[in-house]
């Protein structure tokens, strides 16, 4: 019986069997991860997986299939939250006859080399579910510090607060486009864009006034 | 946290107020007073005048209620503050009035707030206000 990996709304959880995966309510932002895959896939990449999620009544044919089997491998099933580690149950399944093909993976996986592979997973996750994942749950729009930028414009030094007006645009921007890495990039910009003008705004203000002193006369 | 921003704002509500005593009492606008002002460093390197140039003189204008004064020094001024009012207040009410923020801090509000503020520096560097 083939384990499947998942990454569900940022966490992972895994070994499952099919029937286990039918009960966790995954969607087709889901990724997943079995023995021969190289990396991280899609769920919808994956056929079986792709069929439970279009209908449950895939699932129910597998189901009452099972009990057909080894004792054994109905046992498995019957004890989906088995707190044994997968090698247990991928021994458990490697004994099936018709898994014979799979079971050369299976044990590789239950000796160890292979099994370093789910826990490669995460650096995966990290680039491939990032962008899903803050797809499904839009973060707020990162400070544009407009005001702040006009106030710049105004009063302090105006060149570098007109760059930060044009931050905060960029931010909005990228923002309602959905790039929301770039949205906070260009608000960090522009904060440090007001932050400039100030500054310069600041040490500008004494050596002015020393000038003129030195024009005129005090 | 917090007693930290209570310092933060007493601090600049402080300087707020000793700087609108300032720019009413004494006039930036006065030979003998304006060295005492900063000038402005972009004017100053480019001979051109920038969006900001002329603040001063305003505010101290605006202070005495002399408005007309205040737009020649800086119209632009005249119009931003009202509007950094508003931004102020939509940014505390954003709970009550979202779609009002919303539209302040669209990207076309920003792209016009650009516009107008480049059109302002072609248009006084070329007539001269």
């Amino acid at each position: 019986m083939r384990q499947y990996w998942i990454n569900f709304k940022g966490t992972q959880q895994g070994p499952m069997s099919l029937e286990e995966l039918s009960k966790l309510g995954l969607d087709d932002s889901a990724y997943v991860w079995h023995s021969g895959l190289p990396d991280w896939v899609k769920i919808t990449s994956v056929p079986e997986l792709n069929d439970m999620l279009n209908g449950n009544n895939v699932i129910d044919e597998i189901v009452p299939e099972l009990p057909q089997d080894d004792n054994e491998e109905s046992e498995v099933v019957v004890n989906p939250d088995a707190t044994l580690p997968s090698s247990m149950q991928d021994t458990n399944g490697a004994s099936i006859p018709d898994e014979v093909p799979e079971l050369d993976n299976v044990i590789h996986d239950a000796n160890g080399p292979v099994m370093a592979e789910p826990y490669a997973g995460p650096q995966a996750y990290a680039t491939q579910q990032a962008m899903p994942v803050e797809a499904e749950q839009v973060p707020d729009c990162p400070p544009t510090n407009l005001v702040w930028a006009i106030i710049a414009t105004l009063l302090c030094c105006s060149i570098p607060g007109i760059v930060g007006i044009v931050f905060a645009f960029m931010t909005k921007k990228y923002y309602r486009e959905g790039n929301y890495k770039k949205a906070q990039r260009m608000s960090d910009y522009g904060a440090w864009a007001v932050i400039i003008s100030i500054m310069l705004g600041i040490i500008s203000m004494p050596l002015s006034c020393a000038m003129s002193f030195v024009k005129m006369g005090v | 946290m917090s007693t930290k921003r209570v310092v933060l704002t007493v601090l600049a509500a402080f300087v707020v107020l000793v700087g609108v005593w300032v720019y009413f009492y004494y006039d930036p606008s006065n030979p003998e007073l304006s060295k005492f002002f900063p000038k402005c460093p972009f004017y100053s390197l480019f001979g051109l005048k920038c969006p900001g140039c002329g603040t001063q003189r305003a505010i101290h204008a605006m202070l005495n209620a002399d408005f007309a004064r205040a737009a020649h020094y800086n119209a632009l001024l005249l119009v931003a503050l009202p509007l950094i009012g508003l931004y102020f207040i939509a940014d505390i009410f954003k709970k009550r009035w979202p779609g009002f923020d919303n539209a302040l801090n669209h990207p076309i509000s920003i792209a016009i707030l650009i516009v107008v503020v480049v059109a302002w520096v072609v248009f006084r560097n070329i007539f001269g206000w």
